[in-house]
């Protein structure tokens, strides 16, 4: 064994098998899927650039957090930096291919929830 | 030529959250045109919190002025658009910004492009000082982190329209 794979394997051992099961699907979904995979911060960036075009310019993408499974995403949080601050959803990312995962009432569910997390800052 | 830049007014924002509608001031003082950051604001749909879809600003032509959205722009078109007279505001992530401490979504008025110097020149509504010098590879980060987008305003003209 190497010693990255000795590293590897010692940090492994430190996670709990949820978080050790969701590295080990990551790890293969990109060895399986090294040409054309969506990086996180490509992921992020798209979610920027269609929040800002489609909803709200003063709304951002977030950390993206990688959810394995069969159709793998990144889940990217919409942040609202104005105001109250915090998430108030987020879009997914197809992993594989790249694609929005948003339909034509997606920007009203995001506004909803932007103006209930906006409305509760004004309500304290 | 003396400056490297437009002499844009500068203005810093009325509200919290308000730099577009105050850099869209900006652009309709340096057109000639008085209003203020409330009434850009209803104007463009703007929402407390989120703002308003970028595109609207599309709808500052209702003052008879050429305006262009261009949701994925490049450098070069800031630069020609600055070269015909247009005033350019573009959408950046200031996290990306070298004299901002705070990562938010903020809209600029790019009012110039050194490209010897690899300067951009922006009027910052969240600061009282402009124009404030950002080398090209800040900027181009900063922008790049929402997709490029930016609206060019200027005058209707035959070469506007072209």
């Amino acid at each position: 064994m190497s010693v990255d794979q000795q590293r590897l394997s010692a940090v492994l051992e430190k996670l709990t098998p949820e978080e050790s099961q969701i590295i080990l699907q990551l790890a293969d979904f990109l060895a399986q899927r090294r040409e054309g995979i969506t990086d996180a911060r490509a992921a992020r960036r798209k979610v920027s650039a269609w929040l800002i075009q489609e909803v709200g310019n003063l709304l951002m993408g977030g950390e993206p957090r990688y959810i394995a499974g069969e159709r793998p995403v990144w889940r990217v949080p919409v942040v609202v930096s104005y105001g109250r601050r915090g998430e108030a959803a987020f879009v997914d990312v197809d992993a594989q291919s790249g694609a929005l995962l948003v339909n034509e009432q997606t920007p009203q569910e995001i506004m909803a929830n932007v103006e209930a997390l906006v409305g509760s800052s004004s309500s304290n | 030529m003396s400056k490297p830049w437009l002499a844009v007014p500068h203005r810093t924002e009325d509200f919290i959250g308000g730099c577009l509608p105050a850099c869209c001031q900006m652009a309709l003082e340096f057109l000639g045109i008085a209003c203020t950051q409330r009434q850009i604001a209803t104007q463009i749909g703007y929402i407390e919190g989120a703002g308003t879809p970028a595109s609207n600003v599309a709808r500052l032509s209702s003052w008879r002025i050429n305006v262009q959205y261009l949701p994925e722009a490049k450098l070069d078109d800031l630069r020609r658009g600055l070269e015909k007279g247009n005033i350019i505001i573009a959408l950046v992530r200031t996290g990306e910004l070298p004299y901002w401490e705070d990562d938010v979504p903020h809209a600029v008025v790019v009012v110039g492009v050194d490209t010897m110097a690899d300067i951009v020149y922006v009027n910052d509504p969240a600061f009282e000082y402009a124009p404030i010098a950002v080398p090209v590879g800040d900027f181009t980060l900063a922008w790049d982190a929402l997709g490029n987008p930016c609206a060019v305003i200027g005058h209707i003209s035959q070469e506007n329209a072209e």
